[in-house]
């Protein structure tokens, strides 16, 4: 059975061939479709690293002066006597935009680059950073000999590896100061939950009436259920604390529902293409098969003829499609298994790879069966007669 | 012979109603999609609206900035502040005009307690001269708005529809995020997709009540410039390049180097997408052709198709073509036959296809699913698809053609197990 | 007329070698009838298909009026067929998809001709045939001694000089063959077109003026 199918499949070997390099190419684009979308939801499935809920950004516009560093900590001060706030830290940069802020860090003379931010001493507590080992940075490492760093657990590995990053001291590229990891937390993505995981540091921002390093955000959590009417009392203890500058204050799960819907739309796009492009398909291997019976009422009535069952029939009109289906997911699955070796699309995991090519798969074994059925059932209800009457 | 093989492909096509009806429906349905796609990215790049000047201008978008510190590496990426804007940018001699604008922040007021929400962009004055906003009330800001705190507001169609229905709204009163505006005008929607543009309220930027904003190097401003024509880009290029070395860094401690890019919508969505930071390529050419190699691609799988179906189909004329080979049709003449066969058929594809893609971007249109979004097919577009669909024809007919005209009359005849 | 000389004609495969025709040689006068006649896989199906020009003798020539047959490129041989000879075959072979009308006038759409004229042309052609009724019918409508007398009249359409006929009355009854042959008979006697028919059927070939037989691919005298 099977011998003769591969023996029909062979006969017709250069209309199969094209049909092959059809599902072999539909394959190759279903898989890549998959794998970003699986690559996307395990981002997304892949935990912030912070939590965003109930959280509002106040930034400062103005010109820094040192003196205002004091102004600043009396500001968050008498913001965290309001009872609506649970929270008042500072942290200098932005969360959901595409803002950065990089720097590289030398170990052993291995640089690794990685994105850093400053925060004060309780933001861990106000964003719900998991601190996984060691602490987070406090007034214990005021005065010391350097500055205190900690490390998201990517960044940890790719400076230390397997060494035990805590304690460990790393001078600052201008040997102006020592860094000293204080404190590895969870992986933590400043620009949201579709962003890849990346390498990631808090450095330390001490609270002191005179400083010349500027900070440009206080993030605010509040207690849940709170109206956004609070804001105009936050303005005004903003205003009486730091009359030099304005705020614009905006509520971090709006900003990140819109990074979202932005971060989506080249996904959904090719996600809408990929099933158009199924569906053309579909339409050419129904078309092709069903002229495959129309052709082969001959063949088929004399099948019957000579005792094939209509069930053999169905056998072998959906078996041909899909055995030829499953050479061109063997090839297509070859083809993809090159990809990360090409290295155009960085290191695909082998989780994802798995997924891709499972995916894509089962839809182009679906596909191809739910094609054949029409064309089968109509060659099932071929009789011998008709191949007769067919000339 | 033009004739005869026009007639011919009528009365092939009509006779086999299920292969026409499976290749119109192919080519129909490939060239609807690639018309949709077409006009979507082609909206995209250049949306028709208030930042595509009719007169041939070119308006170039500074969206980010780069600060680096060159000895330890250090990089600062973010939206551009005031100061620098006003100290260095605004002296800048080649541009005809420059405007500084943020991005959309989400904003809300309240009508009859429900709430709407509102995209809400600041701008200066320059802004409203540069981009071409169509007006239904009212007028754009104007210089003054730049000086004190001012509280006049652009809304759109849509906004005003929302508060107001269908009173004229210009001198009322809009409260968003619990301040009050002074409505100056109203204009017509902005498409999402024109991402300079788009908006449902636009407000001075000094719309705070300080000046504070204009002491920082890096704040939350975006800069639009504008040149006449391709000549003065090129010169305006030259002095941005030449600007960079001259900016005074107010740390430079911390950063010491800064530069940015002057680019068209489309040169922004390739940095975007495909360059991560601040390379000297923007990845235009990249982007083009990653679209490219896909359009083909998509267009090469139902070319496949009724490739495949015509293949199979060479079985069924065999006798035919015998027939013709007797009765001294050369090679040419079936060659010819089939490939006008086909373009034919694909013209009247893509005949349907024209025909029915406003039927999809209308709800496309009205689902807002894409804010505002007025995708309409422009000539170009037009001119592309019917490149497209002779293009499609040809591509799916050599090959069949070149193998039905390989049949040995003989074996043609025998039925064409060849 | 048609002149053969030494035709040789050799099909090659991977393994094996099969002789079709062997060392024919063969004068077909002006306005001659001729019947080839022969066991079934004898080659006279080969030896017809070499005289229209439809297959190339592995060695050997082929003389059409006196001009030697040495150039079969595609176009030469096309232009040929369609001006000196015509086909009729054992199973019709019409274009299901074109109507009687546009099937008789297939020959002429490769020359340069005006519609009106192959429109004309293939209502005469039509009404020696008796035909002239069903111009519009499609040839699924017809029986099979019309749908023969369709593909006589588009053999002939062209007026070619040389009518070449395989079987042609090999799947019809013997009334309809008749009709067939009473055609046939009538092209050579009122236009001097010469006819060269391929059969098995004795009582068919003894109505032709001379019999050619084949056994393996060579003449039997």
């Amino acid at each position: 059975m099977i011998r003769q199918m591969l023996v029909l499949i062979w006969n017709r070997k250069r209309i199969n061939a094209l049909i092959m390099l059809e599902i072999t190419l539909s394959f190759l684009v279903l898989f890549a479709v998959v794998v970003s979308a699986l690559y996307a939801w395990k981002k997304y499935s892949t935990p912030l690293g912070f939590d965003y809920r109930d959280t509002l950004s106040v930034v400062l516009i103005g010109q820094w002066e040192p003196h205002h560093a004091g102004q600043l900590k009396r500001a968050a001060e008498a913001m965290r006597t309001m009872p609506e706030v649970s929270w008042c830290e500072a942290s200098h940069m932005d969360l959901f935009t595409k803002s950065y802020w990089t720097t590289v860090l030398r170990h052993n003379d291995k640089p690794t680059q990685l994105m850093v931010n400053r925060a004060s001493d309780q933001y861990h507590q106000l964003a719900r950073i998991p601190v996984i080992d060691g602490r987070w940075f406090g007034p214990q490492d005021t005065g010391g000999d350097y500055e205190p760093l900690v490390l998201n657990r990517r960044a940890a590995q790719k400076v230390f590896g397997s060494e035990s990053p805590l304690g460990k001291v790393l001078p600052h590229s201008l040997g102006k100061f020592n860094y000293k990891v204080v404190g590895i937390i969870e992986d933590y993505r400043q620009h949201g939950d579709l962003d890849p995981l990346g390498e990631y540091g808090f450095r330390r921002y001490v609270w002191e009436e005179n400083s010349d390093t500027r900070m440009r955000q206080l993030m605010v959590r509040l207690k849940p259920g709170t109206p956004r009417s609070i804001e105009r009392d936050m303005l005004k203890i903003l205003k009486t604390n730091l009359p030099d500058y304005d705020f614009s204050i905006s509520e971090l799960s709006v900003a990140r529902e819109s990074y979202m819907r932005k971060s989506l739309i080249p996904l959904i796009t090719s996600a809408m293409l990929a099933v158009c492009l199924l569906l053309m398909v579909a339409m050419g291997l129904l078309g092709v098969l069903w002229q495959n019976v129309a052709q082969r009422t001959q063949e088929i009535g004399l099948r019957r003829a000579i005792g094939a069952s209509t069930t053999g029939v169905l056998v072998q009109i959906s078996g041909e499609l899909l055995t030829m289906t499953a050479f061109s997911v063997a090839i297509g699955t070859f083809l993809a298994l090159q990809v990360p070796f090409t290295g155009l699309f960085g290191n695909i995991e082998a989780d994802l790879m798995v997924g891709g090519i499972t995916g894509a798969t089962s839809v182009m074994l679906v596909l191809a069966f739910v094609c054949s059925v029409y064309p089968a059932w109509l060659a099932m209800r071929i009789t011998p007669a008709d191949a007769l009457h067919y000339e | 012979m033009f004739w005869n093989y026009l007639k011919m492909a009528y009365k092939v096509l009509l006779r086999r109603k299920f292969f026409t009806f499976i290749s119109l429906f192919g080519i129909g349905f490939t060239l609807l999609t690639m018309l949709v796609f077409f006009t979507l990215a082609d909206h995209v790049v250049d949306p028709p609206g208030p930042s595509s000047r009719a007169d041939g201008q070119i308006i170039l978008n500074m969206p980010y900035i780069w600060l680096e510190h060159m000895e330890n590496n250090d990089v600062y990426h973010g939206e551009l502040g005031y100061y620098f804007i006003e100290h260095y940018l605004y002296e800048m001699k080649t541009p005809s005009g420059i405007s500084a604008y943020t991005g959309t922040r989400d904003s809300a007021c309240f009508v009859n307690d429900r709430k709407v929400r509102v995209q809400l962009r600041q701008t200066d004055a320059a802004y409203w001269r540069l981009l071409e906003f169509d007006f239904l009330e009212g007028g754009p800001l104007t210089e003054s708005d730049d000086e004190g705190d001012s509280r006049a507001l652009i809304i759109s169609q849509y906004l005003k529809r929302k508060v107001f229905g269908n009173e004229p709204a210009v001198g009322k009163e809009l409260v968003l995020d619990g301040r009050a505006y002074r409505i100056r005008g109203v204009v017509k929607n902005v498409p999402f997709y024109d991402d300079i543009s788009y908006a449902d309220a636009w407000q001075p930027i000094d719309n705070l009540e300080s000046a504070n904003y204009r002491n920082q190097m890096l704040g939350r401003f975006k800069v639009l410039f504008m040149v006449e024509n391709a000549n003065q880009a090129a010169a305006f290029q030259e002095e941005l390049a030449h600007l960079w070395s001259k900016v005074q860094i107010p740390d430079p401690e911390q950063f010491n180097f800064v530069i940015g890019h002057a680019e068209t919508p489309l040169e922004s969505m390739a940095r975007d997408l495909l360059r991560d930071g601040n390379t000297d390529d923007n990845g235009k050419s990249t982007l083009v052709m990653i679209v490219v190699a896909l359009g083909v691609l998509f267009m090469f799988l139902p070319a496949i198709n009724l490739i495949n179906i015509n293949v199979s189909r060479i079985m069924e004329r065999a006798v035919e073509i015998g027939v013709r080979k007797a009765f001294g049709a050369s090679s040419t003449h079936l060659v010819g036959q089939l490939i006008f066969e086909n373009i034919f058929l694909t013209l009247v594809g893509g005949l349907l296809a024209l025909l029915a893609t406003p039927l999809v971007l209308e709800p496309i249109n009205q689902s807002g699913l894409i804010p505002h979004a007025d995708l309409t097919m422009n000539p170009r577009v037009f001119l592309g698809g019917l490149l497209l669909i002779f293009l499609f024809g040809a591509l799916s007919g050599i090959y069949p053609a070149w193998k039905m005209s390989r049949l040995h009359p003989v074996s043609a005849l025998k039925g064409g197990d060849s | 007329m048609i002149v053969l000389k030494n035709i040789e004609k050799i099909y090659r495969t991977e393994t094996v070698e099969t002789i079709a025709l062997h060392g024919i040689d063969l004068e077909i006068e002006e306005g001659e009838f001729v019947s080839i006649m022969g066991p079934s896989g004898c080659g006279k199906s080969t030896l017809l298909n070499i005289m229209g020009l439809l297959d190339e003798p592995s060695a050997g020539y082929v003389h059409i009026e006196g001009t030697r047959i040495d150039s079969y490129s595609d176009r030469s041989l096309a232009t040929l067929r369609n001006h000196q000879i015509g086909f009729v075959f054992q199973s019709f072979h019409l274009i299901p998809d074109l109507n009687i009308l546009d099937n008789v006038m297939l020959p002429l759409i490769y020359r340069k001709t005006s519609t009106k004229e192959r429109r004309e042309r293939a209502r005469t052609a039509l009404e020696r045939v008796g035909l002239q009724s069903r111009l519009h019918h499609f040839p699924h409508q017809l029986s099979g001694g019309q749908q023969q007398r369709v593909a006589i009249a588009r053999a002939i359409v062209g007026s070619p000089r040389i009518l070449l006929t395989d079987e042609p009355t090999g799947n019809l009854d013997s009334q309809m063959g008749g009709e067939i042959m009473k055609i046939l008979q009538s092209l050579k006697s009122d236009s001097g077109t010469t006819v060269v028919m391929v059969t098995h059927d004795e009582e068919k070939a003894e109505q032709t003026d001379r019999v050619v037989r084949i056994f393996d691919g060579r003449l039997v005298a």
